[in-house]
């Protein structure tokens, strides 16, 4: 490792230099050595751990003021029965000590200048002739630790010998260097031991020296490819990734991939292919026992590529295999011409109405339809009059699982005329009710947004489906509304949902206009617009929408007239709901649920909204008052036997 | 010999809660001494009785604070768990939201208990009137319903401090000699602390303990 020995690396001893001075004294004291070998500085590159997610080199400089190189040398000798010894410490504080490189890339290849290629790790050199024998060995782990060692033997004839040993490691990651030099020289009768300690911490320059790894899958960055394509039973599947940039070769893997596809990887693609055997499990859930039943429950699966530096991309998405059937006791030709579509989800345990605004010009054509019209007021009309304060009993069939949760905690808005529409004040109320229920529920958040039809059918979807890509970690409940002030004649849309989005869990201006971004990608209207309340009433017939089967792309895509047939944006396990129950009374958002959040509710117990110390944290059920129902809800979330103080 | 005038006056009273008294109803009452010298510890309890499946409280109370102040409060033994020991507004007279909360998906507790003891210091003779506003309360089960309940106030009556010999309001050394030379014959007995029938050695420590701030715990 070019460990510069003044006989075979170009022979230099340092000038002034602490060792010279040593090895001055022993050849008055034993009349014999040879230079005493430099310690080494480096300046070299080689992959390093410490910069995640990409290639990159490191760069270990020369000592300076600012990174001293310290060098303690003890000499112990006999100059023919003379004992004698010598001490000393000298600090190098400039550069000037031989350099090599590594690069770029390590593993696999490891190259240094100078002194050829190196591939494995570990090298060692043995160099001899001339009286002396050199053996170098020099290893660099994968963590960044490159360790020396050098034997060195020299026959100075006459039975005189000198033996260097020599051994240094170098943290790449910290700069620390250390090693230790031990000449023992045997000069006819003369004999003498020196024993160089040299430490530094030396600066350490990283630099990406690969573009970041990433994947695409169907063309579409993984970081935004939320739903694959549905499968069908019976039926080949094909979908290919593609990954690009950190260090090839990639290794691909996937998990949760309904039964019967496979991953198949060829070089920097794969392709998970095969013919679904198994449809999706289906929620089983109906309204009234009529509206929606056997929705499909998507499985989450995911896809990562891993680079040879053991970066990953991790990609989750949801497919779906099955066709979907909703709405069994309306006709086909209702099912086509309905341009209001609802679902009942089991969305993380609770029962979740989505409806998707409708379509005027669907409703002439919708109010010729008895059952068209019915189906549209019976669903809301069941929101209305039960959903906000008996929704237990809209499910069919019941269960605890989703009764407990749901606890209603203001009062419902007063029963809307089917014939009449929702008022702007009523989709107001209907927001609060179920932020409310939000909260009750243990979520960490609420996202509320109310918007008129046009922009809430789309908005709707849009997050919905966006947050498919947040994976778990926090619950939230997005809820849209939408006013359909121009359609007397068709009732008012709301939808509502709960998702878990990853930390940082708050949608961000950001995420609506990445939403609005799809919509136009999508090819659709201009003027569609995320999060704008005001949109116009003459696009919500552009907004018809297609089936829901498919992705998003297709989705957004529809045509007039099309009906929406379904979708199920939620898993529902008990698991879920449980965790999501727990989640919410994390009131730190900490990602935990400890006795750290009781102290929020402690630190605020007793106040009201409005007054001195109130936090909105501590004020679990939203009604303005910290108070023992909201150390309640949480203490019951924390850990039975857990001491909290 | 003379005694200093103590009296005991315990005036008990009861209120109900907004919910209608059911089978159900728990009692929420305060567990404190009849009487109390200026300058001894007062120690009152927040009891509850027949109550069913307990999981949560919170309780405030009033108290005068021109005779009584108020310290600290402290947890009971009946809910385990969770302790939050309130605001004490000591100008006012007012306890706030002291709360107590079971950990974890477990039943709640039954029967009786003390939920929380509050720790006064009596500062001045009079009568002292706690009570326990309906409002300030609430008693949740291990559903989060609330549980209907009744409270009982108490009065405390707040006495002079026997071993305070010359009624300075504080026991000081002064006190301590009076009780001295009342022992040693020097001056009339007349303040026989512990009520013995006699002033002896045995008043003279009392005393000095009450001057060390040991209160007087001599016998009414």
């Amino acid at each position: 490792m070019g460990w510069s020995w003044c006989r075979f690396a170009g022979g230099r001893q340092i000038s002034g230099s602490h060792e010279a001075a040593v090895a001055s004294d022993f050849r008055r004291c034993c009349g014999y050595l040879r230079p005493i070998p430099a310690i080494l500085l480096l300046t070299f590159v080689a992959g390093l751990p410490s910069l995640k997610g990409q290639s990159s080199t490191a760069t270990v400089g020369q000592p300076d003021a600012s990174h001293p190189l310290t060098v303690v040398s003890n000499l112990v000798g006999s100059n023919c029965g003379t004992p004698y010894t010598s001490s000393s410490t000298t600090v190098y504080t400039q550069p000037g000590f031989q350099a090599f490189t590594w690069g770029p890339h390590y593993p696999p290849t490891m190259v240094t200048t100078g002194n050829g290629a190196w591939n494995p790790a570990t090298r060692t050199t043995t160099t001899s002739g001339g009286g002396e024998t050199n053996t170098e060995t020099d290893t660099l782990s994968a963590a960044g630790m490159l360790t020396v060692n050098v034997n060195d033997t020299y026959n100075l004839g006459n039975g005189e010998t000198e033996e260097t040993s020599a051994s240094g490691a170098l943290d790449l990651n910290t700069g620390n260097w250390s090693t230790t030099v031990i000449v023992n020289v045997q000069n006819g009768c003369s004999t003498g031991v020196i024993t160089e300690n040299a430490t530094a911490q030396l600066p350490i320059t990283l630099t990406p020296s690969a573009a970041p790894l990433t994947m695409t899958i169907n063309g579409t960055p993984s970081n935004q490819f939320l739903d694959a394509p549905q499968g069908v039973t019976n039926t080949p599947y094909s979908l290919t990734a593609t990954a690009a940039g950190g260090v090839p070769p990639y290794v691909w893997s996937a998990s949760g991939l309904p039964a019967g596809l496979t991953l198949v990887q060829s070089g920097s693609s794969a392709t998970i292919q095969g013919t679904p055997t198994t449809p999706s499990p289906v929620s089983g859930i109906s309204v009234e026992g009529e509206f929606f039943e056997n929705i499909p429950l998507p499985t989450p699966c995911t896809l990562t590529v891993t680079d040879h530096d053991g970066t990953p991309v991790t990609a989750p998405f949801l497919m779906v295999v099955g066709g979907l059937e909703v709405y069994p006791n309306l006709s086909p030709a209702d099912k086509t011409q309905l341009g209001v579509v609802g679902t009942l989800e089991l969305a993380t345990g609770v029962a979740v109405i989505s409806f998707y605004g409708g379509n005027p010009e669907v409703v002439a054509t919708c109010a010729a339809s008895q059952a068209c019209l019915l189906f549209i007021n019976g669903l809301i009309s069941t929101l209305l009059q039960r959903g906000l304060t008996d929704f237990s009993n809209a499910l069919d069939p019941l269960d605890t699982n989703y009764m407990q949760i749901y606890q209603p905690v203001i009062p419902a808005p007063a029963t809307v005329p089917a014939e009449q529409g929702l008022s702007e004040a009523d989709v107001q109320s209907l927001n609060q009710a179920l932020q409310n229920q939000a909260q009750i529920q243990g979520l960490s958040e609420a996202v509320m947004v109310s918007l008129d039809r046009a922009a809430g059918a789309q908005q709707a979807n849009s997050l919905l489906w966006s947050s498919a890509q947040l994976q778990a970690g926090k619950w939230y409940a997005l809820q849209l509304s939408g006013y359909m002030a121009a359609s007397p004649g068709l009732l008012s849309a709301a939808s509502s949902a709960l998702f878990s989005i990853l930390p940082p869990a708050v949608l961000t201006a950001s995420d609506l206009e990445s939403l609005q971004s799809q919509i136009v990608q999508s090819g659709f209207p201009a003027g569609v617009t995320v999060a704008n309340p005001s949109a116009s009433q003459s696009l919500i017939g552009d907004l018809s929408l297609t089936s829901l089967s498919g992705n998003l792309s297709d989705f957004l895509s529809g045509g007039n007239g099309s009906s929406l047939l379904g979708i199920s944006f939620n898993q529902a396990t008990q698991s879920a709901a449980e965790s999501y129950a727990q989640f919410g009374a994390d009131r730190n958002n900490d990602l935990a649920v400890n006795c750290a959040d009781l102290g929020v509710v402690k630190a605020s117990f007793g106040t009201s909204s409005g007054q001195a110390g109130f936090n909105a944290m501590a004020d679990v059920n939203l009604d303005g008052v910290v108070n023992v129902l909201d150390l309640a809800l949480v203490s019951q979330r924390l850990t039975t036997g857990l001491q909290c103080h | 010999m003379g005694c200093k005038a103590s009296f005991l006056a315990v005036t008990a009273f009861t209120l109900v809660s907004a919910v209608d008294a059911q089978t159900s109803t728990a009692g929420i009452s305060l567990q404190a001494p009849s009487s109390v010298m200026v300058g001894n510890p007062l120690a009152v309890a927040v009891n509850i009785s027949g109550v069913n499946n307990l999981f949560a409280f919170q309780v405030g109370l009033m108290f005068p604070p021109a005779t009584i102040a108020a310290e600290s409060t402290s947890g009971g033994q009946f809910l385990p768990g969770y302790f939050v020991p309130g605001q004490i507004d000591g100008t006012n007279g007012v306890i706030a939201a002291v709360a107590g909360a079971e950990i974890g998906m477990v039943a709640g507790v039954s029967g009786n208990g003390t939920l929380c003891t509050i720790q006064f210091m009596p500062t001045a003779i009079g009568s002292a009137t706690i009570s326990i506003p309906i409002s300030s309360v609430i008693l949740l089960d291990s559903n989060l319903n609330e549980i209907p309940f009744t409270v009982t106030g108490s009065t405390v009556s707040v006495t002079a401090n026997l071993c305070d010999i010359d009624n300075a309001g504080t026991v000081t050394v002064t006190d301590v000699q009076a009780v001295i030379n009342e022992a040693f014959g020097s001056a009339s007995p007349s303040n026989d602390l512990n009520g013995d029938g006699e002033v002896n050695v045995v008043d003279v420590q009392l005393d000095v303990d009450a001057a060390l701030g040991l209160g007087c715990s001599a016998a009414a």
